[in-house]
Order: structure tokens, then C-alpha cells, then sequence
């Protein structure tokens, strides 16, 4: 999680209108794109990462008069980033359900991707995340390609430590177990 | 070797997601230019007349009493007028009387007195 230059000072600007969308910049240059690569590895999709983005950073800039500084901006911002994830998952799912009702469902095709450059390995690997759910991913991608602390992560998704080492944990297992042949 | 250890060794952590030339940088001037106003627009402090804040029934009441009491005097005046023309009916002073009064100081008693006497 990168970490922005005086905190403390930004969060001083933020509050001040006349410096407010100017440090607000500073901001969305900061992290916009590790915001994206972690949206864009929860929903795959580019457009999808692209409007979850937006979302964040808009909802950021409204309500950041609710934003106590009790825990750094990063947090903050990857709080509101996941949920927004999160919920768009969800309704995706259910979404999903109606369709497959409709025996219409849509599937992860990430070969007809024109922003997916990965090789069959990759393709799989993506398949295998695609089988934990939604929360359990978070946690997993956080871990493993972020390499976010569990205070860090703790902080971010309201989960306890304990109960997030858990459930990397058994997410690894999920995923080895999915390339048992391979590895 | 643990399974992550496996995972890490046989897959890696390489990013195979793209993203759309110069997309980051447009990214942020589209958002930036698009923020909605989080602050209040400051107000410049216009103090507007009293007149204009009474609220039109109030200014319509106001008119209305004006013409009514205007009315009332008008036709008080004219009966105080009608008054003093017939109490001055019928009273006719001569010459002489007229001097008389003029030269004299009477009390209300002596002048109702002379007034009223038929002599």
C-alpha cells in the first residue's frame, strides 16, 4: 500500500477549500493506480474497474468530511474500493442466478479479453480465484500480490487478523488443490 | 514447500491485465474535471428592504386600512361641518350684538345665556 508524502499535511489541505481539489489531485495521483490493479483483480473486467475507480474516488471527495483520520487515507480509500467491489459482486451474483434461470449465464471468458495478455496458466489461475468467494478473494489478492499486512488488511475489511490469516490460508489451499496436476 | 510457496514458484505473481494506452493519466484529468462542488458556494450577505420581505397580504391589509380611516375622516369632517351649519341656523346677530360680544368677556354660562334668550 503506497504511502502518501505528509499525511498530515494533505489531510490539513483536504479540509480547506481553497486547497481542497488540489490536494484531492495529489490524492487520486497517489493511488489511482493501485486502486485500479486492485478493483481490476477483483472484477476482472476493464470497464468494470474503470466505473468501480470512479465510484471510489467520487465518494471519497463527497464524503471526506466524514473521514475522521482515525486510520491513514490509504485505508480509507481501500475501504471504500473494496466495498464498492464488494457490493458490485454481489449484485452481479445475483444477477447471475436470474440468468442461469434463464440458462443464459454469463461466463469469465478472459480469452476474448482484449486487456488480458495472460497465457493459459494465467487464464486458470484466474478460473481458480474465480471459484472462492468474493471476500475470500479479497483477502487472498491482497496477500499475495499486494503483500498488505493483516493489521493493514485488518483495518481495511473489518475482519479480525486471526480470522483473516484463516481464510488466506485456506484460500491457498483451495487453489493448490484446484492446480493439484500442475504444482 | 508450502502450497503457497508452490503457487508462488509455479505461477507467480506476474500482472497479466492490461489497461488502455495513457489510460491512468486520462483517468485522473477526467476525474478531477468532473468533482461535484463539496463546498458550499460562500454567500455574499444582501440585506433586502423591509418592504420587499412584508409578504403581499400584509402590504394589501395596509393599503385597506389606509382607504377605511381615510373614509372615517372624511365623513367625520362633514358631519363636524353640519354640525356648526345648523347649530349656526336661526342665530342671527345684529350689529350692535356682534360689537357687544366682540367688546366683551363672557364666561360659557353668560354667553349660553345670552344665546338662548328669546328677548
Amino acid at each position: 500500500m503506497p504511502v502518501a508524502v505528509n499525511e498530515e499535511l494533505l489531510l490539513k489541505q483536504l479540509k480547506d477549500p481553497k486547497m481542497a481539489q488540489r490536494a484531492f489531485g495529489t490524492v487520486v495521483k497517489e493511488y489511482t493506480e493501485p486502486l485500479y490493479w486492485h478493483l481490476r483483480r477483483m472484477v476482472l473486467d476493464h470497464d468494470d474497474a474503470n466505473d468501480l475507480l470512479q465510484n471510489t474516488f467520487i465518494k471519497a471527495w463527497t464524503n471526506f468530511d466524514g473521514f475522521q483520520g482515525n486510520s491513514k487515507i490509504s485505508t480509507w480509500l481501500y475501504r471504500i474500493a473494496t466495498n464498492e467491489a464488494l457490493t458490485f459482486l454481489s449484485r452481479q451474483a445475483s444477477t447471475d442466478i436470474v440468468s442461469l434461470d434463464n440458462d443464459d449465464a454469463p461466463t469469465v471468458n478472459l480469452e476474448a479479453d482484449e486487456y488480458f495478455d495472460g497465457d493459459d496458466l494465467q487464464q486458470r489461475f484466474q478460473q481458480a480465484l474465480q471459484t472462492l468467494p468474493p471476500k475470500q478473494r479479497t483477502v487472498f489478492n491482497m496477500k499475495y500480490f499486494d503483500e498488505m499486512k493483516y493489521e493493514d488488511m485488518s483495518e481495511v475489511l473489518g475482519t479480525s487478523v486471526g480470522a483473516l490469516k484463516a481464510s488466506y490460508h485456506l484460500a491457498v489451499q483451495k487453489i493448490a488443490a484446484f492446480f493439484q496436476d500442475d504444482i | 514447500m508450502s502450497d503457497e510457496e508452490k503457487i508462488r514458484s509455479k505461477i507467480g505473481t506476474e500482472n497479466p491485465f492490461k489497461v488502455p494506452e495513457g489510460y491512468f493519466e486520462d483517468f485522473q484529468q477526467r476525474l478531477m474535471s468532473s468533482l461535484p462542488e463539496r463546498f458550499p458556494a460562500e454567500k455574499t450577505v444582501v440585506r433586502t428592504p423591509l418592504w420587499r420581505k412584508r409578504p403581499f397580504w400584509a402590504s394589501a391589509a395596509a393599503a385597506l386600512v389606509g382607504v377605511v380611516v381615510l373614509f372615517a375622516s372624511l365623513r367625520t369632517f362633514d358631519r363636524q361641518e353640519d354640525a356648526y351649519a345648523s347649530a349656526d341656523e336661526g342665530v342671527v346677530f345684529t350689529e350692535e350684538e356682534m360689537d357687544y360680544l366682540a367688546s366683551s368677556v363672557f364666561d360659557d354660562y353668560t354667553l349660553y345665556s345670552y344665546l338662548t334668550n328669546d328677548e
